[in-house]
Parts: C-alpha cells; sequence; structure tokens
C-alpha cells in the first residue's frame, strides 16, 4: 500500500494497515477527521431517477455498466458502491409498472464479480432480513466479505408486505410492527456466524495463543418469535472482521435502531440546516445506545449535477428533471395517488377535478405513498399547483425533486467544504442520474477540485471498508464492557461476550 | 449443433492457512485456479458446495459457490461457471436471482449443479422442517421447475426503452412465474431480465426427475464402495462406465446430457501419482469420488476416450488441483484433441453452444402466441399495445 498522508486530512498521525484493522485512531483523529469528506455512489438499476431515454444512456443491466461506475468511482477513490434490492416487480395500479427502469442482478453475486476488477471500493449489498434466511445470509455476506479482502458491507433493509412474500416460502409471515424487532433477530443470528470461526473465535492478534484449527465453533440454535434456526459459522474472518453495516430507516424506530446496530446511516437528509438536525439527532440516540457518537457515520443520498460555467446550471437541471419525469411518468404518478387509470388526463395541464377514488394509497409505488391519505394529499397538491401555476409535469418534478447539488465543481466544493467544516455528514452516496458515464465529471472534475482544498482523500487511507470509513471494531468484537449496542436481540448472544478486546477499542 | 464431449474440472475451494498461519487470499486463489483451467482448454469448472459441512482436514467451510463462480466471471472468457447449489430449503426465488445474475455477468457462461441433500441439519440452517428422503426428488422437481418459469418470466426483448410511449419495458412481455407446488410457491416475475442463455444451463443427479439438462454419472457406480484403479484396470473401468451410463441413459428424457464422474491423479515430473497421494493429503472432492485414477496420462486420456463414446463429457476431481490440472491440460487434452474426442470452448461462445445445448424457448413468449411476432415487428407490437395520452 502506498503512503497516505493522513494528517492532511485527519489531523492526526492515525495509523494505517498493517496487523491491527481496525486501527488505534485517537479521539483526535476521529473528531478531526470530519474534515474529510467521503463518496459512495448508488447503482440503482431500479428507479425513476436514471434517465434512460437519451442516446448516452446504456445498458442498465449488462455488467460493463457496472464495471464502468465501479472502476469510475474506484479511479476518483469513493469509499463504497452501493447496490440497492427490491424482491418483488413494481406494479402500477394492478399491473406491472413500465415507465421505469426495471430488472437489476442479485446484489451479492453482482458484487462479487466486481471485487474481481476493483481493488479497494467498499462493496455494499442491500439484502432484505425479512425474505433472506438469516445463516445462509450471513453466510453469503460473510464470503464477500472474505473474497474482496474485507470490502463487504450489508445495507439492512426490512420488508413487511405480504405482497413481496407471495416470491418467498414463508409468504408474507411478519407483523408491520415487527419489522425491526425481527431484523434485530437476524443481525444478531449473523454476528453469530461471524464470531465463530474456527479455532476458537480467536483472530489471530499479538498476544493470543495460536489459533487451534481442529476447534470448530459449536453450532447454537436460535429463535425468532417466527422461527427457528440451528447452525454455525464455518468461515474464517475477513481482515475486517465483519461486514460493515448500512441502514437507511427514517422513522423513529428506524433511527434507533440505526443507533443501536449500524455503522453507517443512508440519510434522506442532504440539506444543510436538515443534515445537522439529523447529525445531533443520530449522535444523541448512538449515545444513548451506549455506543460513542462518531460510532456512525451519516452519508446522506445526493444528486450531482455539474455543469462547466454557472450560467448553464439551470438548464442543465431542468434538462434532467424532465428527463426523469417524462409526459406519461407524470401522468402515472398521479394515477397512483387517485387509485385509477387516468388516460385521457394531459400532463401538461391541471389535476383531475375530482377526488382520489381511494382513501389510502397502496404500498406497492414505494414507502413514499405508503399510508398517505389520499385525498388530503391530493388536496394540497392542488393547493400547490394553484400557487405556483403548475402543470402536472411541473407538480410531479417538484415533487420527485432530489436533493442534490447543481452547479460548476467549483461551486459544489463550497458548499461540501461547509459541510465537512461543520462535520454534519461524513459523506455522500452520490445516486448518478445517468448510466454507465454519470460518475465522470464527478471524478474528473469535482474530487480535484475538493482535493485541491483538503477536504478529499488523494489516496485510499488503509486495505478494508472499516478502514476507510475510519470504523471501531465490530459491536461484538470489542470486548465485555464494550458491547455497546446490544438489544433485546443481541442480549441473549450470550458467547460472543468477553471473547478479546479488539486493539483499538476504548 | 455438432456433438462434443466436455471436460469439467472441480475447483473446489482450499481456504486454508499458510506455514505462517495467515489466511491465503482466497479470491486470488480461485481466480488463480479459474485462468489455469482456461489456459489449459477445460469447458468449464465446477464449484463444490455445502452449507454445513467442513470437508475432513478442511479448516474452515467452503466459500459460498455462486460467488465464487461470479468472482472469475470478469476474468475468464470461455469456461462455463458451474456452481452446486443445495435447492431443497433454501429460496427458489433467490436461486434463480442469483444463478440468472452470474450467467448475465459471465455473458452466457453460467450453469447451477443442483443438490438435492436433505440432510436435517441444512434445514435447520434455513429454519424449515427437514424433508423426508423420498420426497427430496419431488422437492428438488418442484425447485428446477419454479425456477425455470422464474427465468423465463421476462421474454428476450421485453426492455423496449420506447422514447415515444415512455415505456422502459414491454409488460406484455413480463409475466408472472405463478408457480404452486406442495410445499411452497412463486408469484414472479424475477426481478432481473432473461440472461444471456436464456436459462443457465441445469445438471443434476442421474435418476431425479427434474427437469435437467445434464445428468451427473457415477462412473463405476453400480455396487457398494469406491475403486481406486490404475492404467492396468482402465479396460475394466471403461466397461463399467458403459454400463453405468446405459442404466443412467434409460432413466432420462433424451436429449438430457451424461457427464461421467472421477477423481484423478496423474503422474507429473518424475514422481508416480500414487506416491504423490501417499504423501500428500488429496482435495476431499477427490477423496469422495466413487472412482478414482491414478496413473499416467496416456491411460487416462484412453479412458476419457472411451467415455466420450458413450457420455457427453466427464467432471473431473483432481487430487491436487495445481498438479494435475497443470498435467491434464499439458498431456491429456491436446491428445483428446488431437483424435478428435474433444474441444476447447471459444471466447465469446455460451456455455449451452459449447455443450451442443439448445438455447431454451420462452415458454411464456411460446403461450403467447409469439410466432407471430418477431423481432423487427417490434414497434407494431408495442403501438398496438400503448394507450394513447
Amino acid at each position: 500500500m502506498r503512503a497516505f498522508d493522513a494528517r492532511r486530512i485527519t489531523g492526526s498521525g492515525r495509523p494505517v494497515g498493517g496487523a491491527d484493522p481496525v486501527g488505534g485512531t485517537s479521539p483526535e483523529g476521529r473528531s478531526e477527521r470530519r474534515k474529510g469528506i467521503q463518496f459512495g455512489v448508488f447503482f440503482q438499476g431500479v428507479n425513476s431517477s436514471t434517465v434512460w431515454n437519451v442516446p448516452e444512456s446504456g445498458s442498465q443491466t449488462d455488467f460493463e455498466s457496472f464495471r464502468r461506475v465501479i472502476q469510475t468511482a474506484e479511479r476518483g477513490l469513493f469509499t463504497a458502491f452501493f447496490l440497492g434490492e427490491g424482491l418483488r416487480l413494481r406494479e402500477h395500479l394492478g399491473r406491472l409498472h413500465d415507465l421505469d427502469i426495471a430488472g437489476r442482478p442479485d446484489a451479492l453475486t453482482q458484487l462479487a464479480a466486481l471485487s474481481a476488477v476493483t481493488e479497494h471500493i467498499g462493496l455494499v449489498a442491500t439484502q432484505n432480513t425479512t425474505y433472506n434466511d438469516p445463516i445462509d445470509l450471513a453466510h453469503r455476506l460473510q464470503s464477500l466479505d472474505v473474497l474482496s479482502g474485507g470490502r463487504a458491507a450489508w445495507n439492512v433493509v426490512t420488508t413487511d408486505n405480504a405482497w413481496t412474500g407471495e416470491n418467498f416460502r414463508r409468504g408474507g409471515y411478519l407483523d408491520h410492527a415487527d419489522r425491526y424487532t425481527h431484523a434485530a433477530y437476524v443481525i444478531a443470528i449473523a454476528r453469530r456466524v461471524w464470531d465463530g470461526v474456527a479455532g476458537g473465535g480467536a483472530a489471530p492478534g499479538p498476544g493470543d495463543a495460536p489459533a487451534d484449527p481442529s476447534v470448530l465453533p459449536e453450532p447454537f440454535s436460535y429463535d425468532t418469535k417466527y422461527y427457528s434456526v440451528r447452525g454455525r459459522g464455518v468461515l474464517p474472518r475477513s481482515p475486517q472482521e465483519h461486514p460493515v453495516l448500512f441502514q437507511a430507516g427514517d422513522s423513529e424506530e428506524g433511527r434507533d435502531f440505526a443507533a443501536h446496530n449500524a455503522e453507517v446511516i443512508f440519510s434522506a437528509h442532504g440539506d444543510f440546516e436538515g443534515a445537522a438536525e439529523f447529525a445531533a439527532d443520530m449522535r444523541a440516540r448512538t449515545v444513548a445506545a451506549g455506543r460513542p457518537a462518531d460510532d456512525l457515520k451519516i452519508f446522506p443520498g445526493q444528486e450531482f449535477i455539474i455543469v462547466d460555467d454557472a450560467s448553464e446550471t439551470e438548464e442543465k437541471v431542468r434538462w434532467v428533471r424532465e428527463h426523469q419525469i417524462s409526459p406519461q411518468t407524470a401522468v402515472a404518478f398521479v394515477e397512483a395517488l387517485w387509485g385509477t387509470e387516468l388516460s385521457n388526463l394531459d400532463p401538461e395541464g391541471p389535476l383531475p377535478d375530482f377526488d382520489p377514488v381511494q382513501q389510502i394509497t397502496g404500498e406497492t409505488r414505494g414507502a413514499g405513498f405508503r399510508a398517505a391519505k389520499a385525498v388530503e394529499t391530493a388536496r394540497q397538491w392542488r393547493e400547490l399547483s394553484a400557487q405556483r401555476g403548475y402543470s402536472i409535469r411541473e407538480l410531479v418534478i417538484h415533487l420527485s425533486a432530489r436533493r442534490g447539488f447543481a452547479g460548476t465543481p467549483s461551486q459544489i466544493a463550497d458548499q461540501l467544504e461547509r459541510f465537512a467544516e461543520a462535520g454534519v455528514v461524513d459523506g455522500f452516496n452520490i445516486t448518478p442520474w445517468l448510466v454507465p458515464g454519470g460518475l465522470d465529471d464527478i471524478v474528473n472534475k469535482l474530487v480535484p477540485e475538493l482535493q485541491e482544498r483538503g477536504v478529499y482523500w488523494s489516496e485510499y487511507p488503509g486495505d478494508t471498508l472499516r478502514e476507510n470509513l475510519g470504523l471501531r471494531a465490530p459491536l461484538t468484537r470489542r470486548g465485555a464492557g464494550r458491547a455497546g449496542g446490544t438489544d433485546e436481540a443481541t442480549a441473549t448472544d450470550e458467547d460472543t461476550a468477553g471473547r478479546r478486546v479488539a486493539s483499538g477499542a476504548e | 449443433m455438432t456433438r462434443s464431449f466436455a471436460v469439467i474440472v472441480e475447483l473446489d475451494d482450499a481456504l486454508e492457512q499458510d506455514a505462517a498461519g495467515v489466511d491465503r487470499a482466497p479470491a486470488s486463489e480461485i481466480a488463480r485456479a479459474a485462468l489455469a483451467a482456461e489456459r489449459a482448454g477445460v469447458t468449464a469448472v465446477s464449484f463444490q458446495d455445502h452449507p454445513t459441512r467442513i470437508a475432513d482436514g478442511a479448516r474452515y467451510g467452503r466459500l459460498d459457490a455462486v460467488l465464487r463462480a461470479a468472482s472469475v466471471a470478469p476474468l475468464t472468457g470461455s469456461i462455463g461457471l458451474l456452481p452446486v447449489v443445495h435447492a431443497l430449503y433454501n429460496e427458489p426465488f433467490h436461486v434463480a436471482t442469483q444463478l440468472a445474475s452470474l450467467d448475465t455477468a459471465s455473458l452466457g457462461r453460467g450453469g447451477w449443479i443442483a443438490a438435492a441433500d436433505p440432510d436435517a441439519a441444512i434445514a435447520a440452517r434455513h429454519g424449515r422442517d427437514p424433508l423426508p428422503r423420498e420426497l427430496a426428488d419431488a422437492e428438488l422437481v418442484d425447485v428446477v421447475e419454479a425456477v425455470r418459469r422464474l427465468w423465463d418470466t421476462w421474454e428476450d426483448d421485453a426492455v423496449v426503452r420506447d422514447v415515444a410511449s415512455g415505456r422502459y419495458l414491454d409488460r406484455e412481455k413480463v409475466h408472472y412465474a405463478d408457480f404452486a407446488g406442495e410445499r411452497f410457491s412463486v408469484k414472479g416475475p424475477s426481478i432481473i431480465p432473461r440472461s444471456p442463455q436464456g436459462q443457465p444451463v441445469v445438471i443434476g443427479a442421474a435418476g431425479s426427475s427434474a427437469e435437467l439438462d445434464a445428468a451427473l454419472v457415477d462412473v463405476a457406480a453400480q455396487g457398494a464402495g469406491a475403486l481406486a484403479f490404475g492404467p492396468a484396470a482402465v479396460p475394466a473401468v471403461a466397461s463399467a462406465a458403459a454400463a453405468s451410463l446405459a442404466t443412467a441413459r434409460d432413466q432420462l428424457p433424451d436429449g438430457v446430457l451424461l457427464i461421467a464422474q472421477l477423481g484423478f491423479a496423474l503422474d507429473s515430473a518424475g514422481l508416480p501419482a500414487r506416491e504423490r497421494l501417499a504423501a500428500t493429503a488429496a482435495a476431499p472432492t477427490f477423496a469422495d469420488s466413487r472412482a478414482r485414477f491414478a496413473g499416467p496420462a496416456h491411460a487416462l486420456t484412453d479412458l476419457l476416450a472411451a467415455i466420450a463414446g458413450i457420455a457427453d463429457g466427464v467432471r473431473l476431481f483432481p487430487a491436487h488441483l495445481g498438479i494435475d490440472l497443470d498435467e491434464l491440460g499439458r498431456a491429456v487434452l491436446p491428445e483428446l484433441r488431437r483424435r478428435d474426442v474433444f474441444r476447447s470452448p471459444r471466447a465469446g461462445e455460451t456455455l449451452r453452444t459449447t455443450l451442443g445445448l439448445a438455447r431454451p424457448a420462452n415458454r411464456f413468449a411460446a403461450a403467447r402466441g409469439a410466432g407471430e411476432t418477431t423481432d423487427d415487428t417490434i414497434p407494431s407490437a408495442t403501438d398496438r399495445l400503448e394507450v394513447a395520452r
């Protein structure tokens, strides 16, 4: 590994690499560290925000598109590459939704392939806790982690709807209210798998007795409320010990779940004030969960629209939005709220003059619509349209506008510098609006600008994702008394406490 | 398509520690082995897996076989990639997506060795009730059918990206799988478009009534016990293999390929294979083989040439991957090529093409009466479906 001037970013001589995979970061180093900004990239695959209807838009499915995006991201020293997952094809009014990009590979399989053509970038797989079998999921995540030399992460998502369950053996077995409790079970089981390695469980470290290869981990049993599993971990630990845990929930429950379990949270709060508020709230929750405030890194999802000349910004933003929201997409958006086909609706005209035929919207369009009161929402939309003189398409463009940065590299760098100085985020998870070329301007123009200003690293500081994120050892690898973040589920995890105090833990 | 003889080599997975107690970087080991197999010119490589067992003498279990196979997909260009996936207790929906993803990432070189071990430990790992042995095949039949239906849920030309109508996909060409079996059901559609081969190649054990593209038959499977043999026994083994294969052929529908399984160790660098086997522990998959050959390359060549007359391919389990794969590529495969028994896969060919298997028609497209729709009629088909706005 090449030398990295950690002091420039972190303000400390943080040791990198070597025998201690989680580093002995000083408290000073951690607080100073936030002066740097990191980038992740979310290759969405299924979404309405990637422009597919222009010539420069490539395949959304071919491996080459993924290779191009991840290798561009790695050239730009991005921390992580992130794949989503949706376990049922989206529907619109009871039929398959045909206007948006759909169809994407299994995240773990694709990341294993991509691990072979990258060296440093983190590989984040979104995986559902409800419709995966926990031991099997943990084994696959660990397989990717070992294969990639400690670059794997798991973005933990929950689902409870029976509609998705129709694709799986257990069907829609989970109550909505239990989804996070169940997710905690799944994480606890995964940690049992990851902590139970051959040789008695101790990773070789200074002062440890040599591992005894004949000692295989004991099988464990675990009862969730819905089913019981029995198994054991059979793989070695990766250089980062456990895959990094990501999470994205924004509800009260989701935030608490992240504070107890996650190591990175993708937030929806990308404007400065929102980000500051979110950071304060999450840090308080993290401390309340018995963890250091900086144990949870914050990465808002953001869209970047880069222009060469500031005078072009408005036009380019409009161009992107209009290609994201086609006339047909605008009508479908209104149909989803109204609950009925509106095939004669003019997207350049006003909203329907009758009320939605449904009171509560369905769940297949996405969480944003779930349980919204349709009639009330329609009233708000009409009011907004009247105030601003919006057509349907303008309204939908307004409602779907994603938070992001638009401007010249220098203008965007000014804004990012402010975030970095205030330490309200650790990085941004970029959703490119174009595949596969959507990162080119960011990597070629914005990254050098940020490097000039000393807020973006010029080399990867570590070998593993955990090191690059500046994270401590996994929660169950810090020894007794430091296993913060335990909850009802992890508290039953009796054989993970008291193993060994991982160096680097406080 | 011309009939061809497949040579599949098991790469297994030796996650071990070196003398200093450090785990060897598994990705580079796996990549090295796959690249060596491709250089040797084999048809395909297989990746053994078992979710709960740690092989005798091994320190660790195996990394997930689909992920191992995927990790070499972008590094290779001609070999088929055949992970073992146990299918009785995991989710058919995930199996279908994972294998279609492997096929897509490898540009059409993916396959699946469908294992149906009713082992209660695997069931417990998935939180499911163990399946009685007599139901294992029926369950595999259902799983393979559900997976194949999912693979067909997107017609090949379902992604239309029609700017005028605003449609990314033609939903008339994306179908629900609607599989309902005895023990599970799957709604569909798949979450990934149809893969390059239409359906990855499905390989199972002979005797299964699942819909297979190829069936694995142990050489000399008749009778009890494993058979270790040298050059002198090659004619006898060849005739025993012929009997096994004939029996298997009778159990299978026409068009299913027969793949004979055989462990092998070759004399190398002046060291007879038998001496090497006596001195060094062999790979678990070799040790588990029902028939194991040890001897000079020319004798193995004769045996494979004899098997080529009665089977469509072999799956070989090297005793020591580095040595035996090297010898196979150096001394056995060139002679088989010279005798016109075998040809190596060509870069850019799909595994189905290499194996002489047809690309499966899409059952849903056929049901929709796709006969009247050819590629260049797509615009009119979409016009018909589009609601004017």
